[in-house]
């Protein structure tokens, strides 16, 4: 039985978290239902494992975090992409854009 | 200025233990409270809503730990950082104090070694000091029993807002309790 909803391939989310940003800072939970919505429910995070992804890109420099007020007022940890950041989405997009095209050449040739 | 921003929080960091899981513990149960508030919009009982959001949500516990395990390095790389600094200014400071031929360079030197000198001392204290997160973790679930979702958020229930505890007095989720009062029940 084919699956309507699949994960997300491993790697991958990074990218996703830092393209989700790109528009401006977002709290974790925006993060994903963004990524959800942007892929037309296709793909679906497990949620929980967006926090230690967000750790991580913080750890390395990519996004900051900042607490402030969330829509309905409340304490939210709101996450924005450094200049650093911004770099490294070009390059994971470009990276992904490379792959993605070798993918679909192989599968039409094959 | 953000790059000196960036460093100042990094060499703050150290102090701020505690405060870095209980700023997990914030974060993880706003995202719960955010999807059951969303769920009951979106017409399902509050029960059913929580136990939702924390299906979704995953491993909580496993979460946590991860989240807190890469704060804790960060906060090593951190205090290694500081450190190499330290020793960086109390070469720095004695190299004047000791060879410089004008006063106010030797007062620098001087100045400079004082800082290093309570620096490490500061962080010698904090190191001391026994490590409180796992204290805190020992001692607690992941949520604390006085932390509560509140299902009235968006004024989608009834008038009067209801809310369900993140855990009970006896460390149990929601989704705990629920599959809990099933087998009882």
């Amino acid at each position: 039985m084919a699956q309507s909803k699949q994960n997300l391939i491993q790697g991958t989310l990074a990218m996703l978290i830092l393209r989700s940003l790109a528009r401006g800072p977002l709290h974790g939970y925006e993060i994903a239902q963004r990524i959800q919505q942007s892929s037309e429910d296709v793909l679906k995070v497990e949620e929980g494992s967006l926090y230690p992804a967000l750790y991580r890109l913080e750890e390395q420099g990519w996004v900051e975090a900042e607490w402030g007020a969330s829509e309905n007022n409340r304490r939210a940890k709101y996450y924005k992409l450094t200049r650093a950041g911004r770099k490294q989405l070009a390059v994971e997009t470009s990276n992904w854009e490379r792959l993605s095209e070798a993918i679909a050449k192989v599968l039409q040739t094959a | 200025m953000t790059t000196i921003k960036s460093i100042m929080r990094r060499l703050c960091a150290p102090v701020r233990g505690a405060a870095a899981v209980r700023e997990i513990e914030d974060e993880l149960r706003f995202h719960i409270e955010m999807r059951a508030s969303d769920n009951i919009a979106a017409g399902m009982s509050p029960e059913d809503a929580v136990a939702d959001a924390m299906r979704r949500f995953g491993d909580l516990e496993h979460v946590r730990a991860v989240c807190e395990e890469i704060k804790r390095e960060r906060l090593a790389g951190v205090m290694k950082m500081a450190k190499g600094l330290i020793w960086i200014m109390l070469g720095c400071g004695l190299t004047l104090k000791l060879a410089a031929q004008v006063d106010a360079m030797r007062l620098v030197g001087h100045f400079l070694i004082m800082i290093a000198a309570l620096w490490r001392l500061l962080i010698h204290l904090r190191e001391m000091q026994p490590d409180t997160r796992r204290i805190m973790a020992a001692e607690q679930p992941a949520l604390s029993v006085t932390h509560t979702i509140d299902l009235s958020v968006g004024g989608l229930m009834e008038n009067t807002p209801r809310s369900v505890p993140a855990y009970d007095k006896d460390g149990r989720t929601p989704v705990e309790r629920l599959i809990s009062d099933e087998n009882s029940g």
